[in-house]
């Protein structure tokens, strides 16, 4: 390792501590740049989420998901805005699970969701990269012997005074000298990349097929795991008789895990063919009293009984029971399947102090974790390594990790590197899902026809409920996730009511696209087509009508819009829009 | 044993003869570009030209591909019109079905240069797109079949 590598490694942890926002300092670097020094390229690395080659290369390395949002481009973007670098020379790189890559908004875990990856990474990468600036024009300042104010970084060079260029790659040895500075100052001045269509870096790879997904992933020696499972939620397998299913030629061995039976095969085809000759007796369980019918009649009889308490503003129960003409309507919304295109896959090369996980994971710290208290091994002795992924939903943001844990313990018996892949039926049978909704609502109007009172109970699981996320997530009972855009609705309506009944079944449950605005964007805004001024026909335009906000991004009608009674201001960088659901 | 050729080389393989094509690709032949996304013939991902016509590998035995031309994204070429337009279009979002929905699209223009939106909608009518692209593929497709599109206007 050279002198300059050496120094670039210490820089690394140096800043990482600054980078990570005070979080945990953790000493490693990411694996493209421990690749890059131990192939003896000086690098320079002034923070955990960029990498400056001496060959010019420009490498950020993301520490969000990508599934099909455009992380790959949107996070390097914001990096190579303030670093000033040719756009052309910047390439992403996957971030490994560590303390610096955490999510800089969410507490202290890796997590790729909420829409939030551009809001949330705008500062601490706009910070990054400007940082990186300072210290190679600080470089180039310091050869010229000028004052680094007579210095500006362009494309990926820095000029000084009389014509003077030294060129990123040029300074990237000496860069990684120098103090990184705790306060870097942001440019000034209009944006070269943000706000400009660019584009997507990952594109290329994804049109030749050579882009990596979680079900690409192959090592020699690899085993194919595909598994039986309980035909019913919660089962378990009381028995089972493999004769036939180890008789498939390239069947490699047939073990029990928790989720059910495992057929490990030299191939997908293989395994499949010996899961449908597999014999198994299952223990079905209470879940195999859980029906839809009956759920329906159960949740319909909750939603007639008074619920937590979500919101209360003004007594909607008073009004509506004093109200002339009400409106009262019951929604019921279905399980959904988050269905990724990419079938849920993993693949897991456990040793005895080591475990390699590579994955299309929007969770790698809780994964991380899940897969170390299986393997009964520390967290920094899990590797997660986060592919492609073919969509992700919220689905590959498991509470219960069960895609990766499942694989862990094959692994567990096999003692060889495995994939595990589930079939489009496995995706979609083996849940999670997008909870059951039964809900009912009541409105009434005032004398000019707006709403004067509306009361909404929501009968639904809590997706946290009996998970890790319980406690930091449901306060006096009531999960945030259920009564979101309920309970937060932009409406300001004076005597509202929003009412919580979370009752528990075998059928798990977990977070999807958007969240509480799925269902509640029906109820709402359908309810609201039916509420709205009298005289009008059809469904009344609700969210421009009804915010009366002009939001710094609308055009056309929603600036024309009466401004109503509604007291809702979008958060600073977010506009109002509709909602179809 | 089954001799074919793929991407213009010639393969031999030693598996059963009802073996679906996919897997052969993807496991014994390590082309990983066409994918697996449902293994009934129902969402495209796994789209390949077998003597120049597109077919669902996923329910192909291989046994049937003895002495035939396969051709897989991997073997497209570089600067083929469709891969071009689908950069310039910036088709893909989280790309898995995306091979599937080139190789489609490849055929439909081989057969017809020029096609309408019917031509389109009916031949890709088989290709999901979980993510939701079909408006890009669309005008890719017009791109790449050389009518000029418009800049601007609807892009979904
Ligand atoms: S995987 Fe072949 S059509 Fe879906
Ligand atoms: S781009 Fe994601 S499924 Fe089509």
């Amino acid at each position: 390792m050279s002198k300059g590598s050496t120094l670039s490694r210490r820089q690394f942890i140096k800043t990482s501590a600054l980078a990570g926002g005070g979080l945990l300092l953790a000493c490693h670097l990411p694996f493209g740049a421990r690749d890059a020094l131990a192939a003896g390229k000086t690098v320079f690395a002034p923070n955990a989420f960029l990498r400056i080659g001496t060959d010019e290369s420009v490498t950020v390395i993301v520490n969000k998901s990508e599934m099909g949002q455009g992380v790959y481009t949107s996070l390097p973007m914001l990096i190579a805005e303030e670093l000033c670098c040719d756009w052309k020379r910047v390439t992403f790189q996957a971030s490994p699970v560590a303390a610096e890559y955490n999510h800089a908004q969410f507490g202290p875990i890796m997590v790729t969701g909420g829409s939030t990856s551009v809001r949330s990474e705008w500062e601490r990468l706009s910070l990054a990269g400007a940082a990186a600036r300072e210290m190679l024009i600080a470089a180039a300042a310091g050869q010229w012997k000028v004052g680094p104010a007579a210095c500006r970084a362009e494309n990926g060079i820095v000029h000084g005074p009389g014509d003077r260029q030294l060129s990123f790659g040029q300074l990237a040895a000496q860069a990684a000298r120098l103090p990184v500075p705790k306060a870097p100052t942001l440019k000034s001045g209009a944006k070269k990349l943000l706000g400009k269509p660019l584009h997507r870096l990952d594109s290329p790879a994804k049109i030749n097929g050579t882009a990596i997904f979680g079900i690409d992933v192959a090592v020699p020696g690899m085993l194919t795991v595909v598994i039986a499972r309980p035909p019913v939620f919660g089962g378990k397998v009381k028995s089972f008789d493999a004769t036939k299913a180890r008789a498939v030629p390239g069947v490699y061995s047939i073990v029990e895990i928790d989720a059910g039976v495992a057929v490990v095969a030299d191939g997908f085809w293989p395994a499949l063919k010996g899961r449908e000759l597999l014999e198994i007796v299952w223990d079905e369980g209470a879940g195999a009293r859980v029906s839809t019918p009956a759920m329906r009649e159960e949740y319909a009889g909750l939603a007639a009984t008074p619920g937590l308490v979500a919101r209360r503003d003004g007594d909607a129960v008073a009004v509506l029971a004093k109200a002339g003409k009400r409106y009262e309507v019951e929604y019921e919304v279905p399980y959904l399947a988050h269905a990724p295109m990419e079938p849920l896959n993993c693949f897991v090369d456990l040793k005895s102090d080591s475990c390699l996980i590579r994955t299309g994971s929007q969770f790698q710290t809780v994964d991380r974790n899940a897969a170390a208290r299986v393997a009964g091994l520390k967290p920094e002795q899990v590797t997660l390594e986060t592919t492609f992924l073919g969509g992700g939903f919220g689905r590959r943001a498991c509470t219960g990790s069960d895609y990766v844990v499942e694989a862990v313990q094959v692994a567990m018996k096999v003692k060889q590197p495995i994939k595990v892949i589930r079939t489009r039926e496995d995706d979609m049978r083996a849940g999670y899902y997008r909870p059951m909704w039964y809900d009912r609502l009541a409105a009434c109007l005032d004398g000019k026809g707006m709403p004067l009172a509306w009361q909404h109970r929501i009968v639904g699981q809590s997706i946290v409920a009996g998970t890790s996320f319980e406690s930091a997530m449901v306060k006096d009972g009531i999960d945030d996730t259920s009564v979101e855009g309920a309970a937060n609705t932009p409406y300001a309506i004076p005597n509202l009511q929003v009412e919580l009944h979370s009752p528990r079944n075998a059928v798990p449950v977990l977070w999807w696209r958007s969240v509480g605005h799925s269902p509640y964007g029906l109820r709402n805004g359908e309810l609201s087509g039916r509420t709205g001024p009298p005289g009008r026909q059809g469904p009344v335009p609700v969210p421009p009508h009804a915010t009366g906000q002009t939001s710094p991004y609308s055009q056309g009608a929603g600036d024309r819009c009466p401004k109503s009674r509604l007291g809702y201001t979008p958060a600073q960088g977010m506009g109002t829009g509709h909602r179809r659901a | 044993m089954i001799d074919f050729t793929v991407n213009g080389k010639e393969q031999r393989v030693d598996v059963t003869p009802e073996t679906p094509l996919l897997w052969v690709l993807r496991e014994k032949l390590g082309l990983t570009g066409t994918k697996f996304g449902c293994g009934e013939g129902l969402c495209g991902a796994c789209t390949v030209h077998i003597d120049g016509l597109p077919q669902r590998s996923c329910i192909t035995p291989v046994g049937d591909v003895q002495g035939k031309r396969v051709l897989t994204i991997e073997g497209l070429p570089e600067n083929h019109p469709v891969k071009r337009a689908w950069l310039d279009q910036e088709v893909s979002q989280c790309g898995y079905c995306q091979p599937g929905q080139i190789m489609t699209a490849v055929a439909l223009l081989e057969k017809k240069p020029r096609p309408t939106d019917a031509d389109i909608d009916s031949a890709m009518s088989g290709n999901l797109c979980r993510c939701g692209t079909y408006g890009r593929i669309r005008r890719a497709i017009h791109i790449a079949g050389g009518k000029p599109v418009p800049k601007g206007g609807k892009k979904s």
